[in-house]
């Protein structure tokens, strides 16, 4: 597994596994987790500590614990746009939707197609995804035959030993659409 | 106003002839006119409008939300537009809007490190800020521009003053107010966070509640009573998503506030580092970092100048990182840096900004004090 790579203009770097206590994305009390971390920088004042946390109940997902000095609109990602990971199989999956900005320049999550994200990256976006170990974009249905109201979601696949791909798909979808100016 | 206002908004006002001092004194005046003019234009719209004026001008134009405070804003928005509510409480005709434009003219150079430090150029600012505030009228802004105007003549003529620190210290007062800005967004997005979940899970519930609906519709007709009742769940589901999201735009457009409040002031530091000022301050200091330093240990309160260069110290990565770049020490300078963090951590673990000199000593702030971290053994 890489433990430094890029996507587009951002670097995302690996930066060692501690034990924590957080609360999970729904909710409640906190609970003990393995948090993974990594170092995501870039132009624009780019500087995000982030940690993948794994927690002791099975939740998962990748968030931004400080901003530092990042400006705005990046530091919105210090208080939302956390990226759920699922249990799939034997393995993990998590949805590709981005953080793109909206009328009032506040951003938020919102469906975003194979071509969006292959022009923000700037380069093949499933061969970016394979080359940190994760499965091609695919919709939700696709991927695991969903047929509920989520299935046109597009989602990528991972082996669950892998923390660096949640990584990868957090600056693809989070930092890396607001560098590019991404819209509603 | 209270005394303390009138502290926290009288202009630091040059001692001697500094290039430093005065562009804190340009920026100072124009953060004073940004308060005051912003406060008239609220004292005057506010009855007329309601609470929410600004934030729903911002709405109407489909804007990011605007800082009332902001130097910026407050001469731009009655310059362009029109039909701005501000132009209202403001004086008529052709001459004031150049003034304004002048102004705003003004503003630009400066805070993007264009503008010049003279004597020559602080008076002429101070000139214009001057004709303004008579004009709008700003009492409290006129009478400090006019004691500015004084002090640069007296200046000029050859008097010297007390206090050649004043710029730094009002360099730290900024440093210090990003700092207390930092702390209070950081308390706002855990509150933030968990309106986020609540709204998220309310319109989790509208989705399949519509969706539940539509497969009803789809199997009963329009006829049905059980119709009836899904159509009242789905109602009271979307109401309270809308309650929702009411009250989390509005934590959001408190918390946008302060981060725009908080950029605002960065981009000043930035551009005071940028533009040398801080460095020509220093030439003004007599203060020695060196010799305040001297058998000082670790923690202990740091009575001498602050360094410019910024470190980040990254409690999740036990690691220092250059703030400004995200660059890693550890990158460049190996173990050694990873060990400085992690003994900079045994005396303020809660981590945060290291601010270090030319000779490599750092300090840091424990609540308002800065403190003496120690010495950085090896270039930066």
């Amino acid at each position: 597994m890489k433990s430094e790579f890029n996507v587009g203009p951002l670097s995302v770097k690996y930066m060692g596994e501690s034990l924590t206590e957080a609360v999970t994305m729904s909710g409640g009390d906190p609970i003990s987790a393995t948090q993974h971390l990594a170092f995501i920088t870039g132009p624009d004042g780019i500087a995000l500590e982030t940690a993948y946390l794994i927690f002791t109940n099975g939740e998962r997902d990748v968030r931004v614990l400080e901003t530092g000095d990042t400006p705005s609109p990046y530091s919105r990602l210090g208080h939302g746009g956390r990226l759920g990971v699922y249990s799939l199989g034997s393995g993990h999956y998590c949805e590709t939707r981005a953080m793109k900005l909206g009328e009032e320049s506040w951003s938020n999550l919102q469906r975003a197609t194979y071509s969006e994200i292959e022009s923000w990256l700037g380069s093949n976006v499933n061969e970016f995804l394979i080359s940190i170990g994760a499965s091609e974009l695919l919709t939700r249905e696709g991927l695991f035959g969903d047929q509920g109201r989520r299935r046109n979601e597009n989602a990528s696949s991972f082996d669950s030993d892998n923390f660096m791909a949640p990584f990868g798909i957090f600056a693809l979808t989070r930092p890396l659409p607001l560098l590019k100016g991404a819209k509603k | 106003m209270t005394n303390q206002e009138i502290k926290v908004r009288s202009l630091n006002l040059p001692t001697l002839i500094n290039e430093g001092q005065f562009r804190v004194l340009i920026f100072d005046a124009f953060t004073l006119l940004g308060e005051e003019l912003g406060e008239h234009y609220r004292s005057k719209l506010e009855p007329i409008y309601g609470k929410n004026w600004v934030a729903d001008l911002a709405k109407q134009r489909n804007d990011p939300p605007y800082n009332l405070k902001d130097p910026a804003w407050v001469l731009k928005e009655p310059l362009r537009n029109s039909t701005s509510p501000t132009r209202t409480t403001l004086p008529k005709g052709q001459g004031f809007y150049n003034q304004i434009s002048l102004l705003a003219k003004a503003r630009n150079a400066y805070f993007h490190n264009q503008g010049v430090g003279t004597s020559d150029a602080a008076h002429e600012v101070m000139q214009l800020l001057l004709e303004f505030a008579l004009a709008v009228p700003l009492n409290f802004c006129a009478n400090e521009y006019a004691e500015a105007i004084r002090r640069i003549n007296k200046l000029n003529a050859g008097e010297d003053f007390l206090g050649a620190e004043k710029g730094l210290e009002r360099i730290e007062e900024l440093e210090q107010q990003v700092a207390d800005l930092e702390e209070v967004a950081n308390q706002n997005k855990q509150e933030i966070q968990l309106r986020e979940q609540r709204l998220e899970g309310a319109l989790d519930d509208v989705a399949m509640r519509e969706e539940a609906l539509r497969e009803l519709l789809e199997k009963v007709g329009d006829k049905d009573q059980a119709l009836a009742a899904a159509r009242a769940e789905q109602e009271s589901a979307l109401k309270l998503a809308e309650e929702l999201r009411k009250e989390y735009d509005a934590k959001i457009a408190e918390l946008a506030e302060k981060e725009n409040m908080e950029r605002q002031y960065k981009e000043l530091l930035r551009t005071l580092v940028e533009s040398k000022t801080v460095e020509s301050l220093k030439t003004a200091s007599t203060a020695k970092n060196a010799a305040v330093a001297k058998d000082l240990k670790p923690g202990a309160i740091w009575t001498g100048e602050k360094g410019s260069r910024r470190l980040t110290l990254s409690v999740n990565f036990r690691e220092l990182y250059d703030t400004k770049t995200g660059t890693l020490l550890r990158d460049t300078h190996g173990e050694a840096a990873t060990q400085l963090a992690q003994s900079w951590l045994d005396i303020k673990p809660q981590g945060g900004r290291i601010f270090v000199d030319e000779s490599g000593i750092a300090t840091a702030y424990r609540g308002e004090d800065l403190i003496f971290m120690g010495t950085v053994g090896f270039p930066l």
